[in-house]
């Protein structure tokens, strides 16, 4: 599967690709690198490096299992690498099932395995051209200075 | 010999992204010989082995790619 792909993400593509299995359901499901603001500064982009080929090979070990678990849904996902503006697509996954459980559950489950399993990484970038590597989850960058500074050096 | 890789702000801090040491037991061990390299084991970093998972008290062997993994952060 080509999970990683350097350029924009062509969801269009992969949505149709979805539908030719004539399902109950679909879901999909879009990341998309927000405008936020940190005490750091303004967000402008975020990049995102990832171990290549376990990467690759980790992601295909998710949707087997997603295969096992249900098997007559079909799920399609991508994921950016490089550099990804504010308000671009990071990352597509598209799920589709027979009926409307299966699809949710399914899209779940890709979702919170790829975050615990797949070895990316995001860089926050700022408009005053500083960069930090993210912590986890924003939420914690925003109420701890200590995350900030993470790694500690 | 090992084949040790490094990703995102553990690279950045080695200046690079991929080293040689010498083989040692674990992944743990590895580390604990060279106290220069204990930052590649930062709160919440992992190990994989050979492209797949692994702990800090697995066996390794001559060979081997162990990769030092920063906690993820997809989505």
């Amino acid at each position: 599967m080509e999970f990683l792909v350097a350029g924009p993400i062509d969801v269009e593509s992969l949505e149709e690709s979805a539908r030719r299995t004539e399902p109950g359901a679909v879901i999909s499901f879009q990341g998309v690198v927000r405008p936020d603001r940190t005490p750091r500064g303004e967000l402008t982009a975020l990049e995102f490096a990832a171990y290549e080929p376990m990467a690759e090979e980790e992601m295909d070990r998710v949707m087997a299992e997603i295969r096992t678990r249900w098997p007559e849904a079909h799920a399609l996902c991508r994921h950016r690498l490089g550099r990804v503006p504010v308000g671009e697509t990071s990352l597509f996954l598209v799920l589709s099932a027979p009926d409307t459980t299966q699809a949710f559950q399914a899209c779940h489950f890709a979702l919170e395995q790829m975050r615990a399993r797949v070895p990316i990484w995001k860089k926050d970038l700022f408009a005053d051209g500083s960069a930090c590597w993210s912590a986890s989850h924003r939420e914690t960058l925003l109420i701890s200075d200590s995350v900030l500074s993470y790694p500690p050096s | 010999m090992i084949r040790a890789l490094l990703f995102a702000q553990l690279a950045e801090r080695a200046g690079t992204g991929a080293l040689t040491l010498p083989p040692a037991p674990t992944p743990g061990a590895l580390l604990a010989a060279r106290p220069e390299l204990s930052f590649l084991k930062p709160a919440g970093a992992r190990v994989a082995v050979n492209r797949a998972w692994s702990h800090w008290d697995a066996p390794l062997a001559d060979g081997d790619e162990v990769a030092f993994l920063p906690p993820t952060t997809a989505l």
